[in-house]
């Protein structure tokens, strides 16, 4: 690289990087929207270079590094609710595509305006605070802040674990039952295991008091969904069909549903 | 003012006591995780862990900010790792799902904005919300661009936004009083307002809209003292910003547009301190801010937000009313419906305290800045705001007013916060002086001020929040964000699978806002053909009554949650806060008044122990046929 390009690359390096987030969120987008690499690309494409570009191509004075970095933040809101409220009155909305193209384009120009300010002030990118002379070791600073930023994730998994756990307690097997779209003789039933361990249960299913279809043995590991069609006799006036789901070895009905009203 | 305090900066190293703090308060959030997986478990340890927890994450910053030795630099760490920190206690309250009501609305929106592309979808559950989109349209787009969940995504989204308002904070106190000590104080202080650890942090549009509006108004702050070429830089910043607060939150937007008045009004009558470039400047602010805010609702948010705020006068003024003339007995402070949920005595003591304190702080604090004030008029329009506080604290008397006064809250306490640091400056300054060493509030002093600070922020939380709300736990029926559990969230994700979205529903207060939120149905409220909705549930029989309002309201689909029965509701009512005998129910739901259903014409569709779904169709036929 010659001097004077290695010098004007040095002296933006901020908005080469910015230039290369948006081109590989762009380039990462059809790719694969949901692997991880894209998502990492997208979050600060949304929460921080539009206004980090807006901010660089105002170039404001007397800001410092943090209000700079924290202003970014705020302006790329800004930009994202201002150009999504846009996006509403746009042919196809607020989509994929449109939110894309709105938020990198934004970010592309602002970044250009911020190139071209730059280069006919003869400016250089953002500040940077004079070197730290604080009489803190940095490995201690360093050391402190690892300390902390584990002390609290551990707090913050012990939590989640013990949310996790109780959320998969709360949530015990359903049962339904529905008229399937095929037809007005077909219900379809359908049981969901969402306890904690696996289950066998055995499900009847009756018209009235005459039975239709059972099965004895119905088992499913925790999380398991399981359906079924169930051709019931010709559409009458006083139709009552009813299921009833137990619990394998059980008399009482652990849960029942119905189609043709309950009384 | 910062000499004048006697508390200037140190030659002190500029990280300070940076890391041993940090260290301190992560292990408070440790604590405080510990302390809500315990409660989960209910196990009795649970709460005792929590407060001192909570304690040592504000106390320790506190008692640093204090200190006269901190640089700029350290202050502004402390804020912004307070802020955040205090985030994370959010988070940990529930990190796998969302459990306010508010939030579980703006599920709905953003729900509504991912399916059909646009804006403005009703939303069954807060009517202004699909009116004020700038929350969702944030968190739809990190949604859309990617493929996080809404709630990962709401999590970053309201992260960033407290990371931008604990910095902005401290960048307006630092603008109003002219001192990073007291910047410093405030911004603790504010935080310590009783809306901030919780309310301010769940997923709703205050929680994006504060952190904006306080950045414009540091940023047009910063514009009405600049000088030279680039003096509208911080003006066009502002306006950007102020511009998107409008869409985000009517309540804040107004607040903002109120303010630049104010401020322009004190800057005209400080005419002498203040120059006409600054006041010309105020006065576009000003006019700019209100333009937007009337256009927005000229043309988009008008009969939602009339719909949404327009009672909310009418009911506090009622309420103070019925008081005064005693027609109704007031609230029983620190006590749920029918006596349920007594705040322990410790809490009451906090409670009072908090309140206390700040009353006593206040018109010391206003004495201690009065000359300052002559001189500016943004410190001037601050310390004014502060006076509203014991106001606000009036509608809390009353049943209807606790809301209001709840929110207030994040509003006046700007003015709270300059007030009370001003109060400690003083104590600082005398205590400074007293020691003769000129430079240092004594340790004594400190702590007492690190206490009052802590108490201030620990009594706002147990005021702002129920006993069963502050920590996570089991489902506790008709009990706000703790009857928001699993197997409702489980019906409602059923039912948006096997239903037709858009369905009338009835069902209880809960379930409505899961199955507006996560099932995409339309819960049904209010009175139809004379008979409230509520009245299908709470009598014991299925007859004619209940028939009709099926009928007329058009109900497809009633859902039933078996644990309501035998429970008094903790927050008063099981169905809508209108409905009959609403904070006046002693004898519990009877079992059969939820059962009866079972007996009718209904169809059992759903079952999943506690909570049952009936199809009104076979009913619906029947009527249409007769």
């Amino acid at each position: 690289m010659s001097r004077p390009l290695s010098l004007l690359v040095r002296k933006n390096r901020d908005l080469f990087i910015v230039f290369a987030a948006v081109v590989l969120a762009l380039a990462s987008s059809p790719v694969d929207p949901a692997s991880r690499f894209h998502a990492l690309l997208a979050v600060p494409l949304v929460l921080f270079l539009p206004g980090y570009a807006v901010l660089e191509a105002l170039r404001p004075r007397h800001l410092d590094v943090v209000q700079r970095l924290l202003t970014s933040i705020a302006v790329s809101f800004a930009v994202a609710i201002l150009a999504g409220v846009a996006l509403n009155w746009v042919p196809g909305g607020i989509n994929r595509t449109s939110e894309l193209s709105a938020l990198s384009g934004i970010t592309m120009l602002a970044a250009g305006v911020a190139w071209i300010r730059r280069q006919s002030a003869g400016l250089v990118g953002m500040p940077t605070d004079r070197p730290d002379r604080s009489s803190v070791p940095r490995r201690l600073l360093v050391s402190c802040c690892g300390l902390a930023a584990l002390l609290a994730i551990a707090g913050l998994a012990v939590a989640y674990r013990a949310a996790a756990h109780r959320q998969r307690i709360d949530s015990p097997t359903r049962l339904w039952l529905l008229p399937n779209r095929l037809g007005s003789n077909m219900l379809r039933v359908g049981v969901e295991n969402t306890d904690t361990g696996g289950r066998t249960y055995r499900l009847r299913v009756i018209d009235g008091s005459a039975p239709l279809r059972e099965w004895s043995s119905l088992a499913l590991p925790s999380g398991a969904t399981w359906t079924a069609s169930v051709v019931v006799p010709p559409t009458s006036a006083h139709r009552r069909i009813q299921a009833m789901l137990y619990i394998s070895g059980s008399r009482t009905p652990y849960r029942w549903v119905t189609e043709g009203g309950t009384g | 003012m910062e000499h004048s305090v006697g508390c200037a900066p140190s030659r002190a190293n500029r990280w300070g006591h940076l890391p041993f703090v940090m260290v301190i308060m992560a292990v408070g959030l440790l604590m405080v995780g510990v302390a809500d997986a315990g409660a989960w478990r209910q196990e009795a340890w649970a709460v005792p862990v929590f407060y001192p927890g909570l304690a040592i994450i504000y106390a320790a910053p506190a008692f640093r900010m204090l200190s006269a030795g901190a640089h700029r630099r350290e202050r502004l760490a402390l804020v912004l790792m307070l802020g955040m920190a205090l985030y994370t206690v959010k988070v940990m309250h529930e990190p796998t799902m969302f459990t306010f009501h508010d939030e579980l609305g703006h599920l709905r929106t953003t729900s509504d904005i991912l399916g059909s592309h646009h804006l403005f979808a009703a939303n069954p559950i807060v009517q202004a919300y699909p009116y004020y989109p700038g929350l969702e349209v944030v968190t739809a787009m990190l949604v859309k661009l990617t493929g996080l969940s809404i709630f990962q995504s709401a999590v970053l989204v309201v992260g960033a936004a407290r990371l931008v308002f604990a910095g902005s904070l401290f960048w307006l106190f630092e603008e109003v009083l002219g001192s990073t000590w007291l910047a410093g104080i405030a911004a603790l202080i504010y935080m310590a307002n009783p809306s901030f650890l919780f309310f301010d942090a769940q997923f709703a549009y205050e929680s994006l809209a504060l952190p904006l509006a306080t950045t414009a108004i540091w940023l047009i702050a910063r514009w009405t003292r600049a000088r030279g070429r680039s003096a509208w830089v911080p003006a066009a910043l502002g306006a950007l910003v102020l511009a998107a607060v409008v869409p985000t939150h009517h309540v804040t937007s107004y607040a903002v547009a109120g303010m630049l008045a104010a401020l322009l009004l004190a800057s005209l009558t400080l005419r002498r301190q203040v120059t006409a470039m600054s006041t010309r400047r105020l006065a576009t602010a000003a006019v700019f801010c209100v333009v937007l805010v009337v256009n927005w609702n000229r043309g988009v948010a008008g009969a939602a937000t009339q719909a949404e705020l327009g009672a909310i006068p009418h009911q506090v003024l009622a309420g103070l009313h019925d008081l005064l003339l005693g027609s109704t007995g007031g609230k029983a402070l620190f006590q749920a419906s029918a006596g349920q949920g007594a705040e322990p005595l410790w809490g009451q003591i906090f409670g009072f305290a908090s309140v206390v304190l700040v009353l006593l702080a206040l018109p010391v604090g206003l004495w201690a800045m009065r000359r300052a004030a002559k001189r500016s008029p943004l410190l001037l329009v601050f310390l004014l705001s502060a006076v509203l506080y014991p106001v606000s604290l009036i509608p809390r008397l009353t049943q209807g007013g606790t809301e209001t006064s709840n929110r207030a809250a994040e509003f006046v306490f700007f003015g709270v916060a300059a007030a009370v640091a001003g109060c400690l400056w003083l104590i600082c300054r005398s205590s400074a002086e007293r020691s003769r060493k000129g430079r240092s509030l004594q340790p004594l002093a400190r702590s007492f001020a690190m206490t009052g600070m802590t108490v201030v922020f620990i009594g706002g939380f147990i005021v702002n929040w129920a006993p069963w709300s502050r920590l996570p736990g089991p489902f506790l029926p008709a009990a706000g964000d703790r009857s928001f559990a699993q197997e409702g969230v489980a019906a409602a994700m059923w039912a948006r699978d096997h239903l037709v979205s858009g369905s009338r529903i009835a069902t209880d207060e809960s379930d409505a806002v899961l199955m507006g939120s996560y099932g995409d149905l339309d819960p049904e409220r209010g009175v139809i053909d004379g008979l409230p909705v509520p009245s299908l549930f709470l009598s014991r029989t299925f007859g004619k009554k209940s028939r009709r309002i099926i009928v007329a309201d058009d109900l497809q689909y009633i859902i039933v949650d078996k644990r309501l029965a035998g429970v008094l509701p903790l927050r008063g009512f099981y169905f809508e806060a209108d409905e009959p005998n609403a904070f006046a129910h002693f004898k519990p739901l009877p079992r059969a008044a939820l059962e009866k259903f079972d007996h009718s014409t209904l169809t059992r569709i759903y079952d999943s122990g506690n909570i049952v779904i009936y199809d009104t169709e076979q009913l619906m036929n029947g009527a249409r046929g007769s």
